[in-house]
Parts: C-alpha cells; sequence; structure tokens
C-alpha cells in the first residue's frame, strides 16, 4: 500500500467518513471539519503509522495531501 | 454598538489576526475572524468591559493576545500527547503545581489566554451564558457565594456584576489567580462584601454556603469525589451548585481524565448531588459516541442540588 492509499485510510478514519477520497490537492479548505485539532489526530496517526516524527514546524505551510505525502517520503527515506 | 465601535474589541481581534497572519494558520485567522463576527452584542459587552479592567490594571491587549497565543500553543502540546498515550500528561497535584500553579509567569499567561478563549471558543461561551442564566436566576436569592478555582476571574466578575449576594468568597490554590481576579474584580468589589482566599478547597472550613460556583476544577484534582462530598456538606438545605468539566479535554493541569458523561454523573450521584440542569457541548456537535470512540472533548455543565 502507498503512501497516499495509507494517508486516505488515515483521513477516513479521523474525520469518520469511509467515502472520504484524497487526491495531492486535497487541503484543509477542502474539508470542513479539519480544524486544529484534526491536523494534531492527523498528525499524530501519521507518525504511528509510518513510524516517523515530524517536528511541528516541518508540518506548517504545507501546502496540500500531496506536499504531505512528500515531508513523509522525505522522513522515510531519512530513516531508512 | 457594533464591534468595530468597541475600541478593546477591536484592537485584540487585530493583534491575535497579527499573531496568526503567519505560518499556516488560515484556519485558526478565519475562526477567530469569525468568533468577533458572531459576537452577540451582550457578550460583547461584556468582554469590552473585562478588557478595560484589564487594562486598567496592567494587562494590556497585546498581553491577551499573546496570552492567547501562548494558552494555544501549550494546549496543542497537551492535545498530541494525550492523542499519542491515550491520557493526560500529569496526574497528580504536585506535578501541576510545580509546573503550572507555583509558576507565576506561566500562570499570568495561561489564564490571559484561557479569559481570551471565553470569546473565542464556542463551548466556552455557551459555558457563560449559562452561568450568567443561573445566576439571573439566583437573583433576590440571598446568601452566600463561594467560588472555587476563581482562574481568570471572568466568571466571579459576571456573578459580583449580575448577582445579589450578601457575601463573595473567592476561593483558589494559586495565588497568581487570585491576584488576577483581584485585579478584574476591583471595579464590583468596592460595594459588596468580597474575600480572597488563598487555600486548598478540601481543607477550608468556612462554614455553610448557598451558592458554589465549581467551574472547571474537577478535572484539576486528584479526588474529584472528595470535591464533590465537600461541596454537599457545605451546601445549605437550599442551596445551588453550578459546577462545569470536561472529557477528553487535555490541558496542562488537567489531572482526572473522565472516562465519559456517565461517570461523571455517577459521582454526583454518589455524593448525593441531584442534576437540576444541564449543558452538554460535544466537539463540533458530534454525538456522543462517536466524542467517546475518538477521545474528543465533550464539555459539560450543571447545576446541582
Amino acid at each position: 500500500m502507498d503512501i497516499m492509499e495509507k494517508l486516505q485510510d488515515i483521513f477516513r478514519d479521523v474525520f469518520d467518513d469511509d467515502e472520504l477520497v484524497l487526491s495531492n490537492e486535497t487541503n484543509a479548505e477542502d474539508i470542513e471539519d479539519w480544524d486544529s485539532l484534526a491536523q494534531i489526530r492527523l498528525i499524530v496517526a501519521i507518525e504511528k503509522q509510518f513510524h516517523i516524527k515530524i517536528p511541528a514546524k516541518d508540518w506548517q505551510g504545507l501546502a496540500n495531501v500531496g506536499e504531505m505525502a512528500e515531508l513523509i517520503r522525505k522522513k522515510i527515506n531519512a530513516s531508512g | 454598538m457594533k464591534i468595530a465601535e468597541m475600541q478593546g474589541l477591536s484592537h485584540l481581534k487585530a493583534e491575535l489576526l497579527d499573531i496568526f497572519s503567519g505560518g499556516g494558520y488560515l484556519k485558526r485567522l478565519r475562526s477567530i475572524d469569525q468568533a468577533f463576527s458572531n459576537l452577540d452584542d451582550e457578550l460583547a459587552f461584556i468582554m469590552e468591559h473585562y478588557i478595560e479592567a484589564y487594562g486598567q490594571n496592567g494587562v494590556s491587549i497585546s498581553d491577551l493576545a499573546e496570552g492567547y497565543a501562548f494558552f494555544l500553543s501549550e494546549n496543542d502540546k497537551e492535545e498530541k500527547y494525550f492523542f499519542e498515550h491515550g491520557k493526560y500528561r500529569y496526574n497528580s497535584l504536585k506535578e501541576v503545581s510545580e509546573r503550572v500553579y507555583e509558576n507565576a509567569e506561566y500562570m499570568e499567561k495561561y489564564m490571559l489566554g484561557l479569559a481570551v478563549s471565553m470569546i473565542l471558543w464556542p463551548q466556552h461561551r455557551k459555558y457563560f451564558r449559562f452561568f450568567s442564566h443561573f445566576i439571573d436566576e439566583c437573583y433576590g436569592y440571598n446568601g452566600k457565594y463561594l467560588e472555587v478555582g476563581a482562574g481568570h476571574g471572568l466568571f466571579v466578575s459576571e456573578a459580583l456584576r449580575r448577582g445579589d449576594f450578601e457575601a463573595y468568597d473567592i476561593l483558589d490554590i494559586s495565588e497568581k489567580s487570585l491576584e488576577l481576579t483581584k485585579r478584574m474584580t476591583a471595579g464590583y468589589a468596592t460595594s459588596k462584601t468580597v474575600r480572597f482566599i488563598h487555600e486548598d478547597f478540601l481543607k477550608y472550613e468556612g462554614g455553610k454556603y448557598d451558592v458554589i460556583s465549581i467551574g472547571e476544577v474537577l478535572e484539576h484534582v486528584e479526588n474529584p469525589p472528595n470535591f464533590l462530598l465537600k461541596c454537599r456538606d457545605i451546601l445549605t438545605t437550599d442551596g445551588r451548585v453550578y459546577l462545569t468539566t470536561c472529557v477528553n479535554a487535555p490541558e496542562i493541569d488537567h489531572i482526572y481524565m473522565f472516562s465519559g458523561v456517565d461517570e461523571v454523573e455517577d459521582m454526583f450521584k454518589t455524593a448525593g448531588l441531584k442534576i437540576m440542569e444541564k449543558l452538554c457541548i460535544t466537539y463540533r456537535d458530534y454525538d456522543i459516541a462517536r466524542c467517546i470512540r475518538q477521545r474528543l472533548p465533550i464539555n459539560l455543565a450543571y447545576v446541582l442540588v
């Protein structure tokens, strides 16, 4: 399962929506319930799923899910 | 008077928007903007007054805005810890006393941030209105009023402004909270009988009270049932308790983690306190089952007899 597929599972769980479909362009503006608490829940789930730790400052300024996936990929490669 | 004409609120809004204008806080910016836009007239008037009162007592609007940014930052850290570990970070009064209550600088910033959340957070606004209504219902019901855990002093100020009690005793385990509250209530306290008491509620011997306000306290103590028993013991026969608490709501000094609404209400029963009124506010109005399953915040307010 690739990173985007795993991210989609995480997003579906956090937002309790089995129909949710992510694209690289998806961002917080597209999901109404994606607020600061949801962001924290996403970060925790992502770090657990991918066995990585990402500093808070690296999450800020990500424009969309595509950039999120890219950040995750870099962290996995760096820790690999 | 519109918000734009209220200097304090307008200035606070501008400072908050400035603080959060960088660093990817677009939704936070929007929610701040919306919160000020849908502030009703009465709450706006009250908050404008409190901003003035703060200003007259050495707390600037910048202090309030920076306090809120600090409060959010600390909250974010505790939320992350909670979702990582499934529990609050601390579980003893000793730990949070050292970290928070005995740290004057931390307490001041944190309490000011909490005060600003009264304007911005929907659940805190609902609490405040529920409390205001409770005090109105008590009007003419003269007697002794006890506030346990004065915090930032906004609720005490509201009780002084709206209420008509023969005496007000304000109790807190934190000297900084009492100091902030004294400053906030200076304008009202002159015409009323008010005492500020630095004491642990469980050790406090002050006689009986007709109204006890114990807002956002139970989650801060190691043994909530003991607190409730003490409330019951010092309440007069026809007395009332205003009480708020929360489930799945990590903050730096929250040490008791309720498993759900049932645990809270079972404790009331065990303490011999009956629910007269109740307000349940779930995160984003999700149903309680989802909040429990996903460990999302539930805020609870009660009037108990």
